[in-house]
């Protein structure tokens, strides 16, 4: 622990700009990058306590494997507290971000933790050139909706009875600016489509499921990111 | 380890001792593995024998049925008191089984129901399980037929459950028997205990203490009779093109009335029962006495379970069990009520009503079913002729013509699917509507497109001015059509919680212009069909017209029929709310009253291209930017005075419109009474919407530079539309 703690001090890359907008009350929190397998356990312990939803090792080790970068740590007096998991791929026609697990413990929520841990791994999507990032919130969950809107996502959509406990989800989603003038692009070159070939039928796709079956990376994150708990 | 050939040779080697001898020589995260099986696929193994991701490993209770029995878990031997706490768990198993949880966890966890054929010797137990199960498996196949849930919805694999049963058809039968016996006790306790002398009939009581035979009998009574009444409604309402709804009407009504009946048995059940200190407990319980049923044990089927993570499942309060039946029947009553006689349009609008008193899977999926029968609408017409009718195109045109028969086809197809996914639960639905909107406007381009063709010769042969003018009805239709879907699906939005209040201005600029767009069209339909109105013969034909047309239309006039003119108001009232709700947040926003955050990440630009990202997509409503957005709502010209007093009076002209509309409610023409009551209702919401929000306009209007106020948003009247709610801060 405690040495994972120094190397939070140390540890003072992409999030320098975040770094200086933190409160003077998590000052004491030290944020720390993932580094290996020794941290796993740390990480696993903190996301089995708060989580409702369950997760293998497997599932860890996709997502921190695949994207260490991706993953962030959170420390207050050599304690691991709050957590951070997530990915990065093509989907469809864009390169997306997916937040798929945070947790803070709730003595330190409300103290901007989730906030830092969220803006750090979405700093890194963005400079990795993703276009969006998403995630699902349970709707009863109103500190984390607070802070996603705080941080520009929208409610995209709601999945019902999402979450095994039968609670309804969001599908919360945060498109990053184009690098170029976008509102022109926005109605001209996405604009609607006159090409008669591209005439589809949509109920083929429709099966019971459409965030199983239309994407097949959310397949899994439905069976296994769950709750986020954070503020 | 050598290599062991399959087959009858095959045999069975521990290989611990091998599996752990090369552990030793894989470090953290190592994983052996295929080459096709990456983390990816790793994901999404299940951990064995982890009781959170396995089912099958929950420990505690029987393992299997078998030993449930024999442990005397399940007596078919069952005092009165027992069995009535049986049916009601039962009854609540069924509620929950309906609310999406799997079988095996709720209905089947009933032994009894694993082995009917056990409950034999209890002639009761017996009747009651068969039908209970009949039931079920109607209900099962209802929904699986209508297609119209997702998995969450409902389950509707039996996973290897014994769901049908050879007798069951029998059912009704036994039931008859039984409820007979219990009748004639009843008969025989009541002549008994005013004669004081015992009942001549030789009826067995159903237990000891004669002072409460008569109330047992009558808790047993009315839930066989429910059983029986509710088996009757779903039987009536299976007949094709809703022969049997009258009839199913009938015994919903029974049901209902049973069901009051089983409520009013709740008193003496509970009677003396309850010592338990812990009410809370009761309020809990699953059954009208607050005991605990025997015999129900979700344990032995845990292997049953589909391969996921098991589901958490809290079987339903009894309270919640009748009111969720009492809400199912009133629910599958509105749909008995619907008239067979509705062309497609009202059909439309019934289907939107009845999803806003919040209808069940079941009750909806029976909706579906009525709907479309065989593809065909309400199991009669095919959709092809019924939009013939609302299109109501010149009859040469349509049989000569080979594009707008292929549009008509085209129409069918994506209007059927329209119709079905709008009986889904509200947020699949909006989904599903984001989906099919590029159906629309593929519609919509072949209306266009295709007649850019020039007319092929035997064409020419037509009125040419009647193939135009048919173009312009299909055109405008499919237009208005699309608008609607656009309307339906930005509606959506806020009943499902989806806006957050800074995104609230930009959803009501863009649904206003839909709105607009909507009007537009339908006035362009009503003008492009209104001088085929003035020959007689064709009002015949506008069947769903009725008289109102015939006596109040004079050659030239705008049409005035009461239908005309409720849509009309109608979208007349949502655009001046929409109005006053982008003037007054406008004006609130920059009287600093509502303060919106910079984010980090993005701008409003980016949310207002998220959000409407499908609908630019479209021809029509014509896409909309953010730029425009923008510039159509700074109004820098105006002062914020000036903005709340333009909201102030958008929100005064729906009170106007909203008088109107209540005068054109006499005149309306046939609506299903879902929609007739549901339109009263909206009437009072916007009046409060308007009316309240004019009285918070006028408080922020009149306040000072120092008031500090804080304004908040409530749809505490509207699904759609907040009430402003002015607090000093």
């Amino acid at each position: 622990m405690a040495e994972a703690e120094r190397r939070g001090e140390t540890d003072g890359v992409k999030a320098e700009e975040v770094e200086a907008k933190k409160s003077l009350s998590s000052d004491r929190i030290h944020y720390v990058s993932y580094k290996d397998e020794t941290q796993l356990p740390d990480i696993m312990a903190l996301i089995d306590q708060e989580l409702s939803e369950p997760y293998s090792i497997f599932t860890y080790r996709y997502f921190i494997t695949l994207w260490p970068d991706l993953c962030f740590m959170a420390f207050h007096e050599g304690k691991c507290i709050g957590t951070i998991v997530c990915k990065m791929g093509q989907h469809r026609n864009t390169f997306r971000g997916y937040i798929a697990m945070l947790v803070v413990v709730k003595q330190h929520r409300g103290r901007g933790i989730a906030t830092e841990l969220v803006t750090r791994c979405i700093q890194v999507m963005h400079d990795a050139g993703c276009d969006e990032v998403t995630m699902e919130a349970e709707v009863t969950n109103l500190g984390a909706l607070a802070l996603y809107g705080n941080l520009g996502f929208i409610r995209a959509k709601r999945l019902h009875r999402y979450y095994l406990n039968g609670v309804d989800a969001y599908r919360l989603k945060l498109l990053f600016p184009r690098p170029y003038d976008a509102n022109s692009m926005f109605l001209e070159g996405g604009g609607y489509n006159m090409d008669q070939y591209q005439v589809h039928d949509c109920s083929q796709h429709d099966h019971h499921h459409d965030h199983k079956h239309h994407d097949d990376h959310d397949h899994h994150d439905h069976q296994h990111c769950g709750g986020h708990h954070n503020h | 380890m050598a290599a062991l050939a399959a087959g009858d040779q095959t045999f069975w080697l521990d290989a611990s001792p091998f599996l752990s001898s090369v552990c030793d020589e894989l470090g953290v995260g190592e994983l052996v593995h295929g080459e096709n099986f990456s983390l990816f696929e790793a994901m999404s193994a299940l951990e064995i024998m982890d009781p959170k991701m396995d089912a099958g490993m929950a420990t505690t209770g029987f393992k299997t049925f078998e030993e449930a029995i024999e442990s005397g878990a399940a007596p078919i031997q069952l005092t009165i008191p027992q069995l009535v706490d049986v049916f009601d768990h039962m009854f609540a198993c069924e509620a929950t089984w309906q609310n999406g949880h799997a079988l095996a966890q709720t209905v089947f966890s009933c032994l009894y129901l694993l082995n009917v054929e056990r409950t034999a010797p209890n002639a009761l137990l017996h009747a009651f399980c068969r039908s209970t199960r009949a039931t079920c498996s109607m209900i099962r196949t209802a929904i699986a037929l209508a297609d119209i849930h997702e998995e969450e919805d409902f389950v509707t694999m039996a996973y290897g459950l014994p769901v049908e049963g050879d007798g069951d058809s029998k059912c009704l039968a036994q039931l008859n028997t039984v409820e007979e016996v219990v009748a004639r006790q009843l008969r025989g306790c009541k002549g008994s205990s005013t004669t004081k002398k015992k009942g001549f009939e030789d009826a067995e009581p159903l237990q000891d203490d004669p002072a409460l035979e008569e109330g047992y009998c009558l808790a047993v009574l009315c839930r066989l009779r429910f059983r029986k009444a509710l088996y009757h409604s779903l039987t009536y309402m299976d007949k094709p093109q809703g022969r049997g709804l009258e009839m199913a009407r009938k015994h919903i009504a029974i049901a209902l009335s049973e069901l009051q009946n089983i409520r009013s048995s709740s008193a003496f059940l509970s009677f003396g029962q309850a010592p338990d200190p812990s009410t809370e407990s009761k309020e809990r319980g699953s059954t009208a006495s607050g005991r605990v049923a025997i015999g129900f044990d979700e344990s032995v089927n845990r292997r049953l379970l589909a391969p996921t993570p098991p589901r958490s499942i809290n079987i339903f309060t009894w309270d919640d069990t009748l009111a969720y039946f009492e809400k199912l029947l009133q629910d599958l009553d509105r749909i008995c009520c619907l008239p067979m006689t509705l062309g497609l349009e009202e059909i439309m609008l019934f289907v939107v009503d009845y999803q806003k008193l919040k209808p069940d899977l079941f009750a909806r999926a029976r909706l579906q079913l009525l709907l479309l029968h065989d593809g065909k609408l309400l199991g009669r017409e095919p959709l092809a002729i019924a939009l013939v009718k609302v299109f109501n195109v010149p009859q040469n045109v349509m049989t000569c013509d080979h594009q707008t028969q292929a549009f008509t086809t085209q129409s069918a197809r994506v209007t059927q699917h329209l119709l079905k996914i709008m009986c889904t639960n509200t947020a699949w639905q909006r989904r599903k509507l984001g989906r099919i909107l590029q159906d629309w406007g593929n519609l919509l381009q072949q209306t266009k497109v295709t007649r850019d063709v020039p007319l092929e010769s035997d064409e020419v042969t037509t009125v040419p001015d009647e193939v135009m003018q048919t173009e312009n009805i299909l055109t405008a239709w499919a237009a208005e059509q699309t608008c609607w879907v656009v309307r339906q699906y930005l509606m959506l939005g806020f009943q499902l919680d989806l806006y957050s209040l800074s995104e609230y201005c930009m959803v009501y600029w863009y649904l206003d212009h839909v709105l607009l767009s909507t009007l537009h069209y339908k006035l362009a339909k009503e003008s492009q069909t209104s001088p085929t109105l003035d020959s007689p013969d064709s009002v015949k034909k506008k069947g769903k017209k009725k008289k109102g047309v015939a006596t109040v239309k004079q050659p030239g006039s705008t049409p005035k029929d009461g239908k005309f003119t409720y849509s009309i108001l109608l979208l007349q009232c949502y655009s001046d709310l929409c109005k006053g709700f982008i003037w007054m947040l406008t004006a609130l926003t920059r009287d600093r009253k509502l303060v919106h955050r910079d984010t980090i990440f993005n701008t409003e630009q980016e949310r207002f291209f998220q959000r409407f990202d499908v609908l630019h997509k479209l021809m029509i409503p014509a896409p909309m930017s953010y730029f425009h957005f923008k510039d159509s709502t700074s109004q820098l010209h105006l002062s914020v005075k000036e903005l709340y007093q333009l909201s102030y009076d958008h929100f005064m002209a729906v009170q106007q419109h909203l008088q109107e509309l209540g005068a054109s409610a006499a005149k309306a023409p046939e609506l299903s009474a879902v929609s007739r009551t549901q339109w009263a209702i909206e009437v009072k919401q916007m009046e409060q919407v308007s009316l309240r929000n004019r009285v918070a306009l006028q408080i922020v209007h009149q306040a000072g530079p120092g008031d500090n106020l804080r304004v908040s948003f409530e749809f505490s009247q509207h699904p759609c539309y907040p009430v402003a709610v002015v607090k000093k801060s």
